[in-house]
């Protein structure tokens, strides 16, 4: 419930102040974002399975954004940012895809 | 805090793959389990398991903190468009700037040769009318003066799948090798002069594609149709043509991507001349340093394959 209270209001103030992120960190919004739903996605199941908590819910939204920007810096100062980006993609995309089905499958018995 | 005693944690063997086979086995982060387990245990055990100040607190504000930054990330990701417009647009006012700027260039240069050329013509009349004479003719080779008389015309088109909105292909358009099979076919079949789009041909023009214009002497034409015109004698020219390897090219080019091609003769062509040439390197040898530029007679056979030097031969546009 914080969690959620406290993101509305991350969302609307966001969306009011329109802040513009440092043009360093540009390179690594997509994945961040990705792993952002990602951490969204869990965080619903994780509700509907009567198994959500706040605390889990924000460290790992957290962590999965940091850690998502962080292997994508990796890459790129290692030179294999692309590859990288798609690894990540992949894995949260995965994870992003069997949590929805979770999901329907708690909303439509189906 | 209330955190009740931590269960010790169970190690997992392949704890450093966490990530690989969570995605593979449970998408659901584990935490959520624990936390449940912790929080059942604290309930059995009669604690409380609500949070408290301090900590509320600060969860509400990570969970600000990350909705924003996910919604500045996600605006930022969409906002681009903007200055990519600006800079496209940025662009497109150079094109045409400088565009007409060419075009005025060209203007210019076009009535300056005029110029010159009627000052050569009285100077010379007066002087010495053998020497004009000579001019006169070399320039009708070299493809400095407009010259008119009867040829041979052939036009080559793109073929309709280069039209085409949704899938314009590139194989279908006249390429700059098709052009010069077709020059270089009417040279050898005695062809005096030669333009393509009203570019003339000198003994400096090159055929060759940028991207998928093709240009003449820096010039692109606009497509989808080329017209070659050559002058000379319109039988024989035909005939020689005909003997050429270009029909049987061309026909190859209609049945495989669909341009389409005609040759027609005309008992009356006029093709533009470029105006006087510019020649950097070359003198005439023997001559020393008198040399004239721009007049000096050379083999226009070979003049459609070369892609050297940026000849300067601006002249007007249809």
């Amino acid at each position: 419930m914080i969690a959620a209270i406290g993101l509305v209001i991350g969302v609307v103030a966001g969306l009011v102040l329109q802040p513009t992120v440092p043009v360093a960190l540009q390179p690594y919004l997509p994945i961040a974002v990705v792993a952002a739903l990602d951490a969204l996605f869990g965080g619903l199941r994780a509700k509907l399975d009567g198994l959500f908590d706040d605390k889990v819910f924000l460290v790992s939204f957290l962590s999965n954004v940091v850690v998502a920007a962080f292997i994508v810096f990796l890459g790129d100062q290692l030179g294999v940012g692309a590859q990288l980006s798609t690894a990540v993609v992949v894995v949260l995309g995965i994870r992003i895809f069997s949590n929805a089905a979770a999901i329907r499958r708690h909303l439509f018995k189906a | 805090m209330t955190t009740p005693v931590r269960p010790p944690r169970q190690r997992r063997p392949d704890e450093s793959m966490t990530l690989l086979v969570e995605v593979m086995e449970k998408p659901l982060d584990p935490g959520y389990a624990e936390e449940a387990e912790r929080r059942a245990e604290a309930a059995r055990a009669g604690r409380p398991t609500g949070r408290r100040g301090l900590s509320v607190v600060l969860l509400l504000l990570l969970a600000a903190l990350l909705g924003l930054l996910t919604v500045s990330a996600a605006r930022q990701l969409r906002a681009p468009q903007a200055d990519v417009a600006a800079a496209r647009q940025v662009l497109e006012n150079q094109i045409v700037d400088r565009r007409t700027e060419v075009e005025s260039l060209q203007g210019r240069s076009v009535a300056l040769s005029d110029e010159i050329e009627d000052l050569q013509h009285t100077a010379l009349a007066s002087e010495d009318p053998g020497l004009l004479q000579t001019l006169q003719r070399d320039g009708v080779v070299s493809g400095s003066a407009a010259v008119s008389g009867p040829g041979l015309v052939v036009s080559l088109s793109d073929g309709d799948a280069a039209q085409s909105e949704s899938e314009p292909d590139a194989s279908a358009r006249v390429r700059d090798a098709d052009v010069q099979t077709v020059v270089n076919a009417l040279w050898a079949a005695g062809a005096e002069a030669v333009s393509v789009d009203d570019q003339r041909l000198t003994s400096l023009s090159a055929i060759r594609n940028a991207g998928d214009a093709i240009l003449v002497d820096l010039v692109p034409l606009p497509g989808p149709t080329y017209t070659i015109r050559a002058i000379g004698d319109p039988d024989d020219l035909q005939t020689a043509y005909a003997r050429s390897g270009a029909p049987a090219y061309l026909q190859l080019l209609g049945s495989r991507y669909g341009i389409q091609s005609s040759v027609t003769p005309q008992s009356d062509l006029s093709l533009p001349g470029v105006g006087n040439q510019t020649l950097r390197y070359a003198s005439p040898s023997g001559a020393g340093e008198s040399s004239q530029p721009g007049d000096d007679p050379q083999d226009s056979q070979e003049g459609t394959s070369r892609t050297t030097s940026p000849s300067d031969t601006e002249e007007e546009r249809s």
